[in-house]
């Protein structure tokens, strides 16, 4: 549903994406990557936000390179900007139904039932004639949430869009992502491997503009097997360690002989594959 | 959070329904736009200097044509505040706020602009309907005094003098959104708006003595006779209005102005008004984005401009001196 074929931007001299090609499925995909990696570049050229200079963009089976197609593909996108900005005199349910104006639900009966709906879906109901100039971050959030829900979108580009959700929403947050990606494409960018672990059917792992990893969470939380252990003390030769919360240390690398090796986690397979201590054997 | 809501039920947007979006998002903003406090300030004001001195007889007036001639310059603060809040509504998207959400939607960056400039009917139409108002009571009052005995009388406006307000507005309305089309800043925008209207207002005094005349927003339809320009007031032919050359009270002066009512040359300055409107909203569009239908805004636009100043000259009976006073009062 969404086919990326030797992507490249640059920014000047700075090149965020360098020959990416990845294809992507139904179901939600998570977008992993150190800071700078060009996630949200790679976010913002599938929102047809960004235009590459070079390679292949296919969403929904629409070429994104041409007018039509990018109309067709806006039609049944929603999109969750990193940073998405607020019209502060507005109420949450004014700004969202001046969105939903935006993607051409002008239906006024259908719209209020949606714009009601989508606040309903973020925990919004009782304030949602409040104004965002009075909304902490954490609920303006939720605004931004909302407006990505309206009317039913196909394809779901959401930039870290559980920063700032306590955790029942983040919860709830899932759950109602789990049902639209039954059927639909859902592509969101995290630091929280958590998210990935507990919604995303694929993963996808960047850095410095390339692809270093795509498959399954089960895939990439395979790369660490047999190569997180836990001591009592620090492990000078561990490529990367820390201590847990019950006073014990625990080691990612290459383990010394005798080592108690633990269950590896995604987080495991994520920080080696950046770290460049593994690589994804189904990449070249 | 309701638990017992999934969502399962959500609508589709509809397809080709550009159109019907941008007629909702001008109705969503004209509704914004009208519970603006700045323009309601603009429209208190405006109507403080132009209704309530009418509010129960005709106002004393300095001279043979002060009331006629205030009839449009006392809606200057409703133009400010128009201007102001159609570049405020239109600044309102930017990168800091939702530009790179709005950017991924199907309603495009152009139709937007379109919206708001359809939006812009709003704060035209409460001028219009002031002015209305403004109509009824003159009318009540049984008319403006033009002239100074003994050759004073009464007019009541046309519909096309009143129409003048309602035509500055939609200028001005065009003019904040084609300001903020252009430069980014609030700051620039409500000082443009302010520098602008006080142009407005001692415009009228120093551009009625040149050409420029023709170009200017402000208008009147009653004017000296250019023709006769001093004559006594027993030689005049035509006209049925007088005034004296000194002032209403120099009894002494035996020369008079004749003063005509050119409706003709005054609906041609709204057509020119018309088409300046026309091309700041074409700008404002082409600002947006690329349209083939902007060209023919901007063509109408030029058409009416050029129309306007042509047929004003043309449509200005008599002699007239071409480089000076064209015979505004």
């Amino acid at each position: 549903m969404i086919e990326l074929s030797e992507v490249r931007k640059a920014f000047r001299s700075t090149v965020a994406l360098d020959g990416v090609g990845v294809d992507i499925g139904s179901g939600v995909t998570g977008l992993l990557g150190p800071n700078g990696a060009g996630k949200t570049t790679l976010l913002r050229i599938v929102a047809t936000a960004l235009a590459p200079d070079t390679g292949r963009v296919r969403i929904l089976g629409r070429d994104a390179a041409t007018r039509s197609g990018r109309l067709e593909i806006r039609r049944r996108l929603g999109y969750l900007p990193q940073d998405p900005g607020f019209y502060l005199g507005f109420t949450a349910y004014d700004f969202v139904d001046y969105v939903a104006i935006l993607k051409e639900i002008t239906d006024p009966i259908t719209r209020r039932r949606e714009v009601r709906r989508v606040l309903d879906a973020v925990g919004l109901s009782d304030r949602m004639h409040h104004r965002l100039g009075t909304f902490s971050g954490g609920l303006r959030r939720r605004v931004a949430l909302a407006q990505t829900l309206l009317g039913d979108p196909h394809l779901l580009v959401l930039d870290e869009p559980t920063v700032g959700l306590d955790p029942a929403l983040r919860l709830r947050f899932r759950e109602t992502l789990s049902g639209i990606a039954v059927e639909h494409v859902v592509l969101i960018s995290t630091q929280l491997t958590e998210d990935v672990t507990a919604l995303c059917t694929a993963v996808i792992v960047i850095d410095r503009g390339q692809l270093l990893f795509t498959g399954k969470p089960d895939e990439l939380t395979a790369l660490a097997d047999d190569r997180a252990w836990q001591d009592d003390t620090r492990h000078a030769g561990a490529f990367l360690s820390w201590r847990t919360g019950d006073g014990r240390y625990r080691h990612i690398g290459d383990p010394p002989p005798g080592a108690r090796t633990v269950p590896a986690t995604l987080e495991d397979g994520y920080l080696l594959l950046v770290g460049g201590r593994v690589q994804n054997p189904a990449q070249p | 959070m309701n638990r017992a809501h999934p969502i399962t039920t959500a609508c589709r947007p509809q397809e080709q329904a550009a159109g019907a979006a941008i007629l909702r998002l001008a109705m969503l903003e004209a509704k914004r736009l009208l519970r603006h406090p700045v323009l309601l300030v603009g429209a208190v004001w405006g109507s403080w200097y132009s209704l309530w001195p009418w509010l129960y007889r005709e106002p004393a007036q300095p001279w043979s044509t002060a009331n006629y001639s205030a009839l449009s310059l006392t809606w200057a603060p409703l133009y400010v505040t128009t201007f102001v809040v159609a570049n405020l509504a239109a600044l309102r998207e930017g990168p800091p706020t939702t530009a790179e959400l709005f950017r991924c939607v199907p309603t495009r960056y152009t139709q937007r602009t379109a919206a708001l400039l359809v939006a812009g009917f709003a704060p035209v139409a409460l001028t219009g309907l002031l002015c209305v108002t403004q109509l009824a009571l003159i009318t009540r009052a049984g008319g403006v005094t033009i002239g100074d005995p003994p050759g004073s009388g009464k007019i009541t406006p046309t519909p096309a003098e009143v129409a003048l307000p309602a035509l500055i507005a939609a200028m001005s309305f065009a003019a904040g959104v084609a300001v903020a089309r252009t430069v980014r800043s609030r700051l620039l925008g409500a000082v443009g708006g302010i520098v602008g209207g006080g142009l407005y207002f001692t415009g009228y005094w120093i551009w009625a003595r040149f050409p420029t005349y023709l170009v200017v927003p402000n208008a009147v339809a009653v004017r000296r006779d250019i023709a006769h320009p001093h004559q006594t007031l027993w030689d005049a032919e035509v006209p049925f209005l007088y005034a004296p050359t000194g002032g209403p009270n120099a009894d002494y002066n035996p020369n008079w102005y004749a003063l005509i009512r050119d409706l003709d040359g005054f609906g041609w300055h709204l057509v020119f008004l018309s088409g300046v409107t026309l091309l700041l909203t074409g700008y404002a569009l082409r600002r947006s984005g690329y349209d083939p239908r902007v060209s023919w805004v901007l063509s109408i636009g030029a058409v009416l401009v050029t129309a306007g100043i042509v047929f004003q000259l043309v449509a200005h009976g008599g002699p007239f001196p071409w480089w000076g006073d064209v015979g505004a009062i």
